[in-house]
């Protein structure tokens, strides 16, 4: 009995105390967007972006340089999450964007639409940005429309399949220079009992990725044309492609646990020796680099035909994404944050280059590295110049609806290998997502 | 003032600040999403009235006809495992001659207290068919059982639902110990004297006596398996392709994936309509009327 | 006397064994926490770390303000706690011990909350929660948690109000107590096991979930843990035993006030079964 009469007061009272502090801190903390601007004010943006991580370095770092261009401005950071872009979804729903944000083609696509996105036209002509950017990145600046919703902050990466040059010669497998060499080092390694492919499929993107490439040495615009409302998946590029991916994965690309496999882990299985290639952007450079040493290469095109290879070699999947620092429309401080966003992604570019050796920038000219870079980001540096065509990562499909539907049926066709299921649903699909 | 006067002052006073809490803030949002049900929307853009042809193309969709098996399945597994085997440790746990029970009680807690998000990576690393816990087991007793248990078309929903069952069933172990703590001790005498076995003085005594715990076990369980959210969210994300899809994913998917918000609302309309069904008919046959020791 | 032998050992044997499967999760956290990502889930996903890495909770410590991150997510469980518990005991009290023609209705739609998860509604919850001027507040988060959280406090609380005779109130209106005072000093003291359990789950609920507090909150100094978890993730990679680090410290707090609350459990029960009996 004594015990429970001290229990009930002790809960009401931290209630009461509780409840009092939330009260407490309801005031004051409010209206994060900002006071309206006027003449030399101090200016305060948010801006949601990627501070996480080996990021945090290269924000902190752009922020700095960009307190001696615009002193009057202070942003804070909130830390985006890996959540198919939920949150900032959420956000435009309840006209609650940040002033400054991070937004993928899709994002831009569906903000644009419903009239939430600030034109940056004229922060990108007054900062003279687009002089500072390298044709490649010139290209990624315009919208359809011929307008400026967003700033790159990075530049067009390709999707590569890294490999262990230490695991081919020691199995003695040749590296693959097309398909019919590809599915022989699958049944290879398979055999070995190692996997071929670590494929993060816990992430729907790798898997659409690979049937992207497995296209795009027949049509070098690969899913971006379907995307674009041109063609079906009965057309052969696209049939042959669904028929590459059903024979690989049937011949034992994958592990068998792949669609629980995150980049981590794929990460941790090709540099402990258990996968012999590993699928991912070309942004993933340092990383493996730093793990592996001179023991990596990579590959762009190894899923086209033997007679083609020659005319396609440069014809890479990945790329071709328009995405960038974007301005919330019902900013306050639209104008301000237009010019800051501008100004932010040239530094933001720089710090790049100078904290990660980012390899291919976005800039006409670049500062040093801090460490060098490595031979392979050197490599790749040389062979991002000879690139004809790109096409793009799934988060640059404008389509979101036919986007989704991609994601799901490469999946269940690595798992049933039913090609014709695969054409029939995604024809369906691509009809829906088309009206 | 007059006894039923303030008798009805009183009920005013207890029940209308829940009711317009709730109302606001649970039954609004619910509102809006039958609503939203009848459009084609983006979730941004202007909303179109299309009346009923997002249900007609749910009922169309082979994700709708998944989801709907999986729900269910879900729902199964939690009644089974975290009514009966919760029902089951109760007893046990709550007879005097058991030693260390409380100690016993609180270990069984611990799972729940872990964060779902942490469970379920344990669980991946569990289900793994290569090096998995589980595989390795089967492996060590000689059976011939390897599976890919989570990206199995007949595996992966029973696997994902089975991780939901063992991580919450000490929520029901503590609900059902409880109740059967508050039976008074004078009921149990008379079997006592009768010499009746321990599990039969049980089935008798206790089980009979725990229905109105039952009742709110089963509506925990069933809706908790119809709404089943966050594993596949951390676990598969729907997949692969659809095979551990669920209303509440669909909707997910549509809202936040495809930009269908007005489609991904007929899924959780029916998510609802479907959850108060369950809840209507166990308050209709469970616990129908009042026990009173 | 041998059947009374195997049958104790078949006993403690299965409570064992459940014991095993019940602890072995706190057991891989904690390895977890030590260990590197290739570790994790490469080379030795089960086992003791190989090295124990210190470093972690070095990182844990001085990457992020862990004492604020701990901080909110008390403020946030407390409050949520403390409001489900106020409303759902006023209106289960009235349910299912006043007489009235709607109570019925009322109860089921009282559990609407169960129907369908807060995290597929948030767009709708933001548009309210913003209505109500309460962003950037630690009610933002509270508000939803305890509305929807009320359904499952409603239906226990129910459950145990039920239960007790009637003949209580019977004496104290004899007493001459009104409907207030018998509701507060003798009513809701009987089904403090009740409140005791309700608050560990409502507890648990409000200190774990991520994607309600993920839109609701943007301020960084409200932030409640699972949050903070944020920060160790990045589009592509993440340090998942720092992560472990925090997830071991966060775990910390739960289990003491899942002791704290049985305790009160185990004490009114004894105390409530000798009044029923």
């Amino acid at each position: 009995m004594k015990k429970r009469r001290i229990f009930l007061p002790i809960l009401l009272a931290t209630a009461m105390l509780a409840l009092s502090a939330c009260g407490a801190k309801d005031d004051g903390t409010s209206g994060s967007a900002g006071e309206a601007s006027s003449g030399n004010q101090q200016v305060k943006l948010k801006f949601y972006a990627q501070y996480s991580g080996e990021n945090t370095a290269v924000y902190d770092a752009a922020k700095e340089e960009m307190k001696k261009l615009m002193p009057e401005v202070d942003v804070e950071f909130e830390v985006a999450a890996q959540d198919d872009e939920q949150k900032i979804k959420t956000y435009a729903a309840g006209g609650t964007l940040p002033d400054i944000f991070f937004a993928s083609s899709g994002l831009i696509e569906a903000l644009k639409n419903s009239d939430n996105l600030y034109m940056m036209d004229k922060a990108v002509e007054d900062n003279k940005i687009e002089d500072q950017l390298n044709e490649t990145s010139k290209a990624m600046l315009r919208h359809d429309d011929g307008h400026i919703y967003a700033v790159p902050n990075v530049g067009q990466w390709s999707s590569l399949i890294y490999y262990n040059k230490e695991l081919f010669e020691q199995n003695g497998i040749k590296v693959p220079a097309n398909y019919d060499e590809f599915l022989e080092a699958v049944k290879g390694f398979s055999a070995k009992g190692i996997t071929p492919l670590a494929l993060f499929a816990k992430e729907k993107w790798p898997g659409v990725q690979l049937y992207d490439m497995a296209v795009v040495g027949s049509e070098p615009a690969g899913l971006t044309k379907l995307d674009g409302g041109e063609g079906t998946f009965s057309d052969e590029a696209y049939r042959q492609g669904a028929e590459k991916i059903a024979e690989l994965s049937k011949a034992g690309l994958l592990s068998k646990n792949a669609f629980n496999t995150t980049w981590d882990d794929a990460l941790a299985q090709f540099t402990s020796g258990k996968a012999a290639m590993v699928l991912n952007g070309a942004w993933a450079m340092s990383d493996i680099s730093k793990a592996m040493g001179d023991k990596v290469d990579i590959l762009y095109t190894p899923l086209a035909d033997a007679d083609k290879v020659d005319q396609v070699q440069w014809n890479v999947s990945g790329g071709g994404f328009n995405q960038g620092f974007s301005v919330s429309k019902n900013s306050k401080n639209a104008e301000v944050a237009a010019k800051y966003a501008a100004l932010f992604s040239i530094e933001f570019a720089k710090q790049r280059v100078i904290h990660l050796g980012d390899p291919n920038p976005i800039l006409k000219e670049n500062p040093e590295p801090l460490n060098g870079i490595s031979s392979l980001q050197e490599k790749y540096k040389q062979d991002s110049a000879n690139f004809k065509t790109m096409t793009t990562f799934p988060w640059g499909l404008v389509n979101a609806k036919f986007k989704t539907a991609i994601e799901d049926n490469v999946q269940k066709l690595m798992l049933d290998y039913d090609t014709n299921a695969f054409i029939d649903t995604m024809n369906k699909s691509l009809e829906l997502a088309r009206k | 003032m007059s006894e039923k006067w303030k008798n009805k002052v009183a009920l005013l006073v207890f029940t209308v600040p829940t009711l317009l809490f709730f109302t606001i803030i649970v039954f609004i949002p619910i509102l809006q999403t039958f609503q939203k049900s009848f459009f084609d929307w983006d979730g941004l853009s202007t909303p179109i009235f299309i009346g009923f042809d997002n249900y007609l193309r749910l009922f169309d969709d082979p994700d709708f006809w998944v989801s709907l098996k999986n729900g269910l399945i879900f729902a199964f597994v939690l009644v089974v495992y975290q009514i009966g085997l919760g029902t089951i440790l109760a007893i046990v746990l709550s007879s005097k001659a058991v030693r260390g029970r409380k100690w016993f009680k609180t270990t069984f807690f611990i799972p729940v207290v872990l964060s779902g998000v942490m469970v379920s990576q344990l669980w991946i690393a569990i289900y793994n068919p290569e090096g998995g816990l589980l595989n390795s087991i089967f492996a060590a007793l000689g059976m011939d059982y390897q599976q890919a248990w989570l990206s199995g078309e007949h595996t992966s929903i029973w696997a994902i639902a089975f991780t939901n069952a063992w991580q919450n069933m000490g929520i029901l172990l503590v609900l059902i110990y409880t109740a059967i703590k508050s039976i008074p001790e004078h009921l149990y005498e008379a079997a006592l004297i009768d010499g009746s076995s321990f599990w039969h003085t049980h089935r008798k005594i206790t089980i009979p006596l725990l229905s109105e715990t039952y009742k709110f076990g089963l509506i925990i369980a069933i809706t908790g398996g119809l709404n089943a959210f966050q594993n596949m969210f951390v676990m598969t994300n729907g997949g692969p392709g659809n095979i551990s899809y669920t209303f509440t994913f669909m909707m997910y998917k549509a809202a936040f994936r495809s930009n269908e918000y007005g489609y991904g609302s007929a899924a959780a309309a029916i998510l609802v309509i479907e959850c108060l069904l369950f809840t209507i008919l166990i308050n209709k046959f469970v616990a129908r009327e009042k026990i009173s020791y | 006397m041998i059947k009374r032998l195997t049958n104790g050992t078949l006993k403690y044997g299965s409570l064992l064994l459940y014991v095993l499967v019940s602890l072995y999760p706190l057991v891989w956290l904690l390895f977890y926490s030590f260990k590197d990502n290739e570790e994790i889930f490469s080379t030795n996903v089960f086992g003791i770390p190989k090295e124990w890495r210190v470093e972690n909770y070095v990182n844990a410590f001085q990457s992020f303000d862990l004492i604020m991150y701990f901080k909110n997510s008390f403020i946030v469980s407390i409050g949520t706690v403390a409001l489900t518990v106020l409303l759902g005991l006023m209106f289960s009290y009235a349910s299912a011990r006043m007489k009235w023609g709607l109570s019925n209705a009322a109860r089921i739609y009282m559990t609407a909350g169960m129907f369908i998860p807060m995290q597929i509604i948030l767009i709708p919850l933001l548009m309210i929660v913003r209505s109500m001027h309460l962003q950037n507040s630690y009610l933002a988060v509270i508000v939803p948690y305890a509305a929807f959280q009320l359904s499952f406090a409603c239906i226990i609380f129910y459950a145990f109000f039920r239960s007790l005779p009637k003949e209580i109130e019977e004496s104290a209106a004899i007493d001459g107590a009104n409907v207030y005072r018998t509701f507060f000093s003798i009513m809701v003291p009987l089904v403090v096991p009740a409140i005791a359990s309700v608050s560990i789950f409502v507890f648990l609920f409000a200190w774990n979930e991520f994607l309600v507090a993920l839109v609701m909150i943007s301020d960084n100094a409200l932030k409640t843990l699972p949050l903070g978890l944020l920060y160790f993730q990045t589009q592509f990679s993440s340090d998942w035993g720092a992560m472990g680090a925090v997830m071991v410290l966060s775990t910390v707090p739960t289990i003491l006030v899942y002791l704290l609350f049985s305790e009160q459990v185990e004490n009114a029960l004894t105390v409530s079964s000798a009044v029923k009996g």
